[in-house]
């Protein structure tokens, strides 16, 4: 059977590929990867939970966070973090590369992908000396409040917090499944239909309270909250660019043309149940050719 | 095994694509030359009409009678002859008597004799070809080009220095069809001629002599020109090397079906992210672009389908 049946177009992506991408992604791109602290630029650059390979091209190899904020103190205190996304992976249905947790409902559903990453979180923690220093001052900083009395002078304060030195890095590394699924849909103030990466569920794997609470849940909203408005809106696509804009090449092979010729999804039909389809271990698109 | 990336473009978009090339595609030319014992000049406007194409269960593609026309195809030849006198002198009456007939000077002006046809209704160009998809990768200072195909480039500005993957529509057959020259202006030329010669002067004696004589001055000219057997040869050899109409033409085909202008390419590492600059409160970092290595890339022609398929490397 053709694969342009039912549409004008057809595009499909393997698994495979998506997975090789996000490894091209994860190692040009580091910084998308891992939030840190500025610390970790320089004493702290050995510490992270897990090394991090410098970029072929350069590039940081970290985004740079602001510190923990040590809450109540009487001036502003931080501690350095470092949170760390790897092993990311994507399995298109049917689900044959990752094992699925209890908890997300396995086997894979149909039309539906899943999705596993290892997520570190580092806390640079200070030892019991730096905090008995540091809690003579915050003391003496109270007492002058309190009292009246004239303090010491305090070194500038950093609009940031001023550090809690600590060369002991605690990580603690979790893994994350979620399972999602892809549609098209509009983009607020731009024309045409982009492809949407749709995460229904998360779960963390490991972080088992006894009895239940709401730990769990909590750390799993946040990660989930961080996945849809941080990371998935930056991987919708234009579908001019999934396949190829007729247009400009057109254009770059001089011939302008005054009509625009662009491409639409094709409708669901009996030939095409799924658009987007998630099906053989590929993620499918049809399309048809829109000429304005 | 499947691969990585699956393109598959339907024959129907072929088919709309050569449909909107031909609505939009429109060529200005215009130019001239001086031969000496004459010149010549045109200036006209090729559009395309018609064409089906094909995919073919050889894995070619074929494009069918491919209309070129000419909206405007004006040829303007200028030949200078030597002075050339008729008649004139005495003539006997019949009821006795003799008048004095002037005598008519030809071609006295420089050139002689100049004169503008429209070829647009008569030539007619047709192309047809069969050609498959033809896959390169191109890597800049390695991959040979050839002068005239990298002067192409240079004046369509495409890019030579980055990889590529380029996709090119290699003819494996091509039916041109110019149009039969030598017939079309031979006639035209007389009949332009003798057009001119009914507007000027009324049916009579000096008519007919001038009429006898634009056909010794037809013979001169095909003479002159070397014309009487094989005009379109001449037309053709003129055009090609000093107007440059067939080049064109010619230059038109090897672009878009050759192996010179590619009809779509892929930059290999192909750009992924681009590079950008990421701003904080503090500091501006500089993010390098994102590339990712397309390998196996292979293209397929069935009767329903191109089917362009690729890998994506992974990090080594």
């Amino acid at each position: 059977m053709a694969f342009t049946n039912h549409s004008n177009l057809f595009a499909a992506v393997h698994e495979n590929g998506i997975n090789a991408t996000i490894g091209q992604l994860m190692r040009q791109r580091p910084s998308l990867f891992n939030y840190a602290t500025l610390i970790f630029t320089q004493a702290l650059s050995t510490k992270f939970c897990q090394p991090i390979t410098p970029p072929p091209g350069g590039g940081p190899l970290f985004t740079v966070e602001p510190q923990l904020p040590v809450l109540g103190a009487p001036r502003p205190l931080g501690l350095d973090w470092c949170l760390q996304l790897s092993n990311v992976s994507i399995d298109l249905h049917p689900g044959n590369t990752l094992t699925l947790p209890p908890e997300l409902g396995p086997p894979l559903g149909p039309q539906h992908f899943a999705l596993h990453l290892r997520a570190c979180f580092g806390l640079a923690c200070p030892d019991d000396v730096t905090v008995e220093n540091l809690a003579a001052e915050m003391e003496a900083l109270v007492a002058a409040n309190v009292l009246r009395a004239a303090a010491p002078a305090a070194p500038p304060t950093p609009t940031d917090g001023q550090p809690v030195p600590s060369a002991n890095v605690i990580c603690s590394c979790l893994d994350v499944f979620g399972v999602g699924h892809f549609e098209w849909g509009a983009v607020a103030g731009f024309p045409g239909q982009f492809l949407k990466t749709r995460l229904d569920n998360l779960e963390i794997v490991d972080l088992v309270t006894n009895p239940p609470s709401n730990l769990e849940d909590m750390l799993e909203c946040y990660l989930r909250t961080v996945l849809r408005l941080g990371v998935l809106p930056r991987l919708i696509v234009p579908m001019q660019n999934l396949v190829l804009d007729i247009t400009r090449m057109l254009q770059n092979n001089g011939t302008a043309i005054g009509q625009h010729v662009s491409v639409v999804p094709a409708p669901v039909s009996a030939g095409v149940p799924n658009n987007p389809a998630v099906e053989n271990d590929q993620l499918k698109v049809f399309f048809n050719l829109k000429v304005q | 095994m499947m691969a990585d990336l699956t393109i598959a473009v339907s024959e129907a978009v072929f088919a709309k694509t050569l449909e909107v090339v031909v609505a939009n595609f429109g060529f200005d030319v215009s130019g001239g030359g001086d031969f000496g014992d004459f010149g010549a000049r045109y200036d006209g406007r090729l559009v395309l009409k018609g064409g089906s194409l094909e995919l073919r269960d050889d894995g070619t593609i074929r494009l069918r009678e491919l209309d070129a026309r000419w909206d405007k195809l004006e040829l303007t030849l200028g030949v200078r002859l030597s002075d050339t006198s008729l008649g004139g002198g005495p003539v006997d009456l019949p009821g006795g008597g003799t008048i004095h007939l002037p005598g008519v000077t030809l071609f006295s002006r420089d050139p002689g004799v100049v004169f503008t046809v429209e070829l647009a209704p008569f030539v007619k160009h047709e192309l047809s070809l069969v050609g498959s998809p033809l896959i390169q990768h191109f890597e800049p200072g390695v991959t040979p080009i050839g002068k005239h195909c990298q002067d192409l480039h240079t004046a369509l500005k495409i890019d030579d220095t980055t990889p590529q993957w380029r996709i090119f529509c290699d003819p494996q057959t091509i039916d041109f069809d110019l149009f039969d020259f030598a017939d079309t202006v031979g006639d035209l030329f007389e009949q332009a001629f003798t057009d001119a010669l009914d507007k000027l002067l009324p049916p009579g004696l000096l008519h007919d002599l001038i009429l006898k004589a634009i056909g010794s001055v037809a013979d001169l000219l095909r003479t002159l020109l070397d014309i009487p057997d094989d005009l379109s040869e001449w037309l053709s050899d003129l055009f090609n090397v000093s107007l440059g109409v067939f080049n064109l033409i010619l230059q038109f085909v090897a672009d878009f079906f050759g192996t010179c202008i590619s009809f779509y390419q892929l930059d290999d590492p192909f750009p992924m992210l681009p590079k950008t600059k990421e701003t904080t409160t503090e500091t501006t970092v500089e993010l390098p672009a994102v590339t990712v290595p397309i390998q196996n890339l292979s293209a397929i022609v069935n009767d329903v389908e191109l089917v362009v398929t690729a890998d994506i490397g992974g990090v080594s």
